[in-house]
């Protein structure tokens, strides 16, 4: 009987020590998560600051319509430029990227391709992408006043024309860090974690 | 078929302890618990003060009588039943779209919004606790009984912690994380 009881109560504690160190385990898992900081695009030092209102032009797309970009929006839909090329090959593979993103996002969010360049070659990447689905604006002037140095760019614009994220993206990781950083409310990743070493 | 009188038991006083958990918290804060249960719009406003403190001493009561053996089957299928309710209440509203509605299930000071694993566990809770009013056989305990019964209280209580860390905490975040990629 005393043997009986004696392994009992040891088989009890270490039952109850393996729950503690699945519960442990378990919120460092929680914890982990928690502190899995979003992987930024690439802030250039120069350009647009954050909570600027952006620059207003009026663009035609190759579909012959009229675009005012940047400018206040009454459908409350934010709007992202992404700054594309044909002879850019890390925009092409970036492509599936942002057809995906434009079906996941758009009930707040419109996606518009800005490219400079001769119009025949911009024509010949539009069919053979088939990015007929996007708005497909060749501006230089857009990218001007953009200040984008480096292809491929986003900027987001939110509904009132206001910059909200911008940064040189190569990965849909970049990419969706730009609506990560609208959601937050933070202007980049550094910002981010300045935010988070500050709350610590 | 009889259970053997440690299952109901072990049962009993870990529901006890949910239930004594949950209405402490909840009586130390009345008014916002009042709060939390107009905000889930089952009740009519004028009764929304009066249900708040009748679920209130419900609970006390039930983790009360859960203890002693004579009351335990009454207070089984009062727990059972208030699991239930407050898993119809959640599904109501999950089912009207509220998903950011704060559950209440600790009280005020554990916010957390409503999801329909809650709704399962209350009904998996609801048929355990259940299972403590089926009759047992009685037989003298002895102080293995003893050992058995803390113990195994003390597992339950760490395991609901953690099924309540997995199901709110680590998988909402692990599929915000799949969403992402």
């Amino acid at each position: 009987m005393t043997a009986l009881l004696i392994s009992n109560t040891v088989l009890w504690c270490v039952v109850l020590l393996l729950a503690v160190v699945v519960l442990g385990l378990m919120r460092q898992v929680g914890v982990l998560h928690a502190r899995i900081a979003p992987v930024g695009a690439l802030m250039l030092a120069k350009g647009l600051k954050i909570g600027e209102q952006a620059p207003v032009l009026s663009e035609t797309t190759l579909g012959g319509a009229v675009r005012v970009l940047g400018a206040p929006r009454t459908d409350g839909l934010c709007t992202l430029l992404m700054f594309i090329s044909p002879t850019c090959p890390v925009c092409k593979t970036l492509l599936p990227a942002l057809r995906s993103s434009r079906r996941a996002e758009q009930t707040w969010l419109e996606i518009v391709l800005t490219s400079d360049g001769a119009l025949p070659e911009q024509h010949a990447f539009v069919q053979a992408e088939s990015l007929n689905e996007f708005p497909y604006v060749v501006s230089a002037a857009l990218g001007l006043s953009y200040q984008v140095s480096r292809l491929p760019f986003a900027a987001l614009v939110d509904e009132a024309g206001v910059l909200r994220a911008r940064g040189l993206v190569n990965s849909r990781e970049h990419l969706e860090s730009l609506f990560e950083a609208r959601r937050l409310g933070v202007a980049s990743l550094q910002d981010y974690f300045d935010k988070a070493a500050t709350a610590v | 078929m009889y259970l053997d009188s440690m299952i109901p038991a072990l049962i009993a006083v870990s529901c006890a302890g949910l239930f004594a958990s949950a209405s402490g918290q909840k009586a130390r804060a009345p008014r916002e618990f009042v709060g939390q249960v107009a905000a889930y719009a089952l009740v009519p406003r004028m009764a929304v003060t009066c249900v708040a403190y009748v679920l209130i001493a419900l609970e006390m009561l039930v983790a009360v009588l859960l203890l002693p053996p004579r009351f335990r089957s009454l207070a089984a299928v009062t727990g059972s039943a208030l699991f239930l309710l407050y898993g119809i209440g959640m599904l109501v509203n999950l089912s009207r779209g509220r998903r950011a509605l704060d559950c209440g299930c600790m009280g005020p000071y554990a916010v957390r919004p409503i999801a329909y694993w809650m709704v399962w566990r209350n009904g998996a809770l609801a048929v355990l606790l259940a299972c403590a009013a089926l009759p047992s056989a009685a037989r003298p305990w002895a102080f293995t009984d003893v050992v058995t019964l803390l113990c195994g209280v003390a597992v339950i209580v760490v395991l609901y912690q953690t099924t309540d860390e997995l199901f709110g905490r680590v998988l909402p975040a692990a599929k915000h994380l799949r969403t992402q990629t």
